[in-house]
């Protein structure tokens, strides 16, 4: 009897030294295993209590902080019309873990401790090994994820389809970056070796940051042609008949570059800054992270949209897309021009031929802008459209491959739709718009592409309202973010105009062009409070960087 | 703000429950103290709790017995919401290295299980009795059916057992976690006198042993 209560007491014993031990600690998977068999499961909820009251995600296999604690207990999906519980949600750092350490949780033996020695036990329950939840390796928190507690448990099983997929995509895109981190490195060593050198804040003298320069330069040449190279390659899969991996291809290949466009940028602003003050690189690491927060899926798929210019073509369509492709070419040559005035080192006969283009591709731009102002406002007015009846459709990330996937939804057709919106939007506004227009007016500078850019706000939250609330006067939070738009937009495009000057641009020939690209970009911008207050230091980094986008 | 005169008002119902508390366990407290008004508490320690002023940790106390001035208890306010094990072992690494050996931990919400542990394990060389800052809100011993508790000392208690012929495990008995024994921070073995009103005899006295 005593000899049963003294293993008894071990065993428990033995229980809440692992509870102490893993409720500090964050160990492997493989490591885990041993302890997860002296345990019952109400030892595992202390665990994560026991984490959760450090600031450890409850998840054992999981080193990452718990940041920011939603106070709240509830959280109401108006899209499931559901009320979940967070209080165990909280305790975790994405649902990735959650789903984790439930499934972890599920497989804790409920047999007594002390109980676990018997045959019975090791032919039954014990014999069953652990096991882990396929995709345990926790995916770091990107830009791509749902903001965490966004989502709880039980969705629909068409999100989590979604979200599977989303996942997929995830880990192929790692090891896209992987592939690419790894060609980068064979060549990178002579841009990386610079900056760490200027992160140990050993300043060199001037003429080895000569050579530098034409080092990075050469450098970031190769980077863009092999842009180029790649650029080609996803066009050339796109021409092909198109199935659906080669689509998820491509649309990696996009966000890759994407990715490396910022890359890309992050390499000169370093350089343009590390000449000045080493200090000031992390500066601007902040600000590129501030970009990122900004980048939302819509964003790329707006970039995308830009890029590619290979779809079936009505005759509208058709005309939108040299429009763009005339930017595009606007865009690529001056973001050339800007890093050639970054670099000031060499290449002034590459600058002059740029130039050159420059002045012709306006000239297209400026008749062509002339000519079709009406219909490519209309149509890039429609292609938003589409996108966003597209989204609801789809999860975000498939925009153009369920375009392309699914004949269902006709272009076409959508487009009818699109206009038959605009249409009933406008007899709505019909009344009310000059109210509104002066409203708007007054707040805002009396200028014309202002005030049409506020009806062209409007219409469009108003198209984003109407699925959930028929025709109403725009929603507070709709048209909080109409505001931040509009602050962000004028700071933007004030700054674009000082910069340009700067750069002895003609500006006003390009302004149009440049104002309606980048007024499409902010829309696709995820805007929060937060996200919009740069200081006016900031400002020019960040106007250079969406030119460089 | 009203969060804050909330928040402060609350802080001094809490350490005035707590002073007296100790006052009447027979630690030295000054009449003062005990006798704090709210806008001398707002003097003395802020009334910004949201700013950390005061901070839960600038109200800790340390008194020590009347009689035996070796004796001391310290009061812990915790900042955290939930106390966690590691939390505790810095409270009471604090208590070892100042050799004490009673301590009181005012925690917000609640300790965690493994925490709650650590106390039971602990006992045998430190005693850390936790409170829950609802309970100390107000003091219960002020309340009108609560009858008056005295606690004997070892030769009182020998005392009544001599003068009743009763062995120890013949006297009525209070649990350990009573409230009352709690607010006296009773230990297991201890007898408490208590003095009811009656209204037939007047006053009415029984005696419970702690179990």
């Amino acid at each position: 009897m005593d000899k049963k209560i003294q293993e008894k007491k071990k065993f428990l014993d033995a229980a809440d030294k692992t509870v102490i031990k893993l409720s500090q600690e964050t160990l492997p998977e493989k490591e885990i295993v041993p302890f997860l068999k002296q345990i019952e499961p109400y030892h595992y909820e202390e665990i994560v209590e026991e984490r959760f009251v450090s600031k450890l995600c409850g998840y054992l296999c999981c080193p990452h902080e718990l940041i920011n604690i939603p106070t709240k207990k509830y959280q109401i999906s108006t899209k499931l019309n559901k009320v979940y519980d967070l209080t165990d949600r909280k305790r975790y750092c994405s649902n990735e873990c959650y789903k984790s350490s439930k499934y972890l949780e599920a497989q804790i033996s409920n047999v007594p401790v002390w109980l676990r020695q018997t045959a019975d036990f090791l032919k039954g329950d014990g014999a069953n090994e652990i096991k882990f939840w396929p995709s345990t390796k926790v995916p770091k928190p990107k830009k791509l994820e749902p903001k965490p507690l966004q989502k709880t448990t039980n969705h629909v099983a068409s999100e989590q389809i979604d979200k599977n997929l989303v996942v997929e995509i995830e880990s192929e895109l790692k090891q896209m970056e992987k592939d690419w981190t790894e060609k980068f490195k064979i060549q990178e060593p002579s841009t990386e070796s610079p900056e760490s050198q200027y992160e140990s804040k050993t300043l060199e003298v001037e003429k080895c940051n000569a050579l530098n320069e034409t080092q990075i330069d050469s450098d970031l040449k190769e980077r863009s042609e092999q842009l180029k190279k790649k650029f080609i390659e996803s066009i050339d899969i796109h021409k092909k008949p198109t199935d659906f991996t080669n689509l998820k291809k491509i649309f990696l290949f996009k966000i890759k570059k994407v990715d490396e466009c910022i890359e890309l940028g992050e390499g000169a602003q370093v350089f343009q800054i590390s000449e000045k003050n080493v200090t000031q690189l992390y500066f601007i690491e902040f600000i590129i992270q501030r970009i990122k927060e900004l980048i939302t899926n819509r964003t790329k798929s707006y970039l995308k949209q830009t890029e590619p210019s290979d779809r079936p073509s009505v005759n509208q369509e058709r005309e939108r897309e040299e429009h763009l492709e005339a930017c595009d070419k606007l865009v690529a040559a001056k973001t050339a021009f800007f890093s050639d005035i970054d670099y000031t080192s060499q290449a002034s006969g590459f600058n002059k031929t740029n130039s050159d283009q420059n002045d012709n591709g306006e000239e297209e731009m400026l008749e062509k802008l002339r000519g079709f102002e009406d219909i490519i406002k209309d149509n890039s007015k429609d292609a938003e459209n589409t996108k966003e009846i597209l989204k609801q459709a789809e999860p975000a990330p498939d925009g153009l491959g369920s375009e392309a996937k699914k004949p269902l939804p006709d272009y076409a057709k959508l487009k009818e739709e699109a206009v038959k919106q605009q249409l009933r939007i406008r007899e709505f506004f019909g009344a009310k718009s000059t109210t509104k227009k002066l409203e708007k007016a007054s707040v805002v500078d009396e200028n014309d592409t202002n005030s049409e850019y506020n009806q062209n706000l409007i219409f469009k939250i108003k198209e984003t309202d109407e699925e959930i609330v028929r025709v109403l006067p725009t929603v507070d939070s709709k048209s909080q973010t109409q505001i931040r738009r509009k602050i962000f937009y004028d700071k933007l495009v004030k700054y674009l105009e000082q910069i340009l000057k700067f750069s002895e641009f003609n500006y006003t020939v390009i302004s149009n062009s440049l104002k309606n690209h980048v007024k499409n970009f902010v829309y696709s911008l995820k805007l929060t409070s937060e996200n919009i207050i740069f200081s006016t230091s900031e400002w020019p980094i960040v106007c250079l960087f969406i030119l460089k986008l | 703000m009203a969060d804050d005169e909330q928040e402060t008002y609350k802080l001094w119902r809490i350490r005035k429950t707590i002073l007296q508390m100790c006052h009447d366990r027979n630690y030295l407290v000054t009449s003062e103290e005990l006798e704090q008004t709210l806008d001398q508490f707002k003097q003395t320690y802020g009334d910004r709790p949201s700013q950390g002023e005061p901070s839960r940790s600038r109200l800790t106390v340390l008194v020590s017995h009347n009689v035996d001035p070796g004796d001391q208890l310290y009061v812990f306010f915790c900042e955290e919401k939930k106390v966690g094990q590691k939390n505790l072992e810095n409270y009471v690494r604090k208590m070892e290295e100042q050799s004490i050996s009673r301590g009181i931990i005012v925690v917000q919400e609640g300790l965690t299980p493994s925490a709650k542990k650590l106390i039971e394990s602990l006992k045998q060389t430190t005693t850390v009795e936790p409170f829950i800052e609802a309970e100390l809100m107000i003091n219960i011993t002020n309340h009108f059916l609560v009858p008056q508790h005295v606690l004997l000392t070892t030769e009182e208690k020998k005392e009544l057992l001599v003068r009743y012929k009763l062995k120890e495990n013949q006297l009525p008995r209070i649990r350990q976690d009573d409230p009352i024994a709690r607010y006296f921070g009773l230990k297991r073995g201890q007898v408490v006198r208590i003095i009811r009103i009656s209204e037939t005899a007047g006053r009415y006295v029984t005696y419970r042993l702690v179990c």
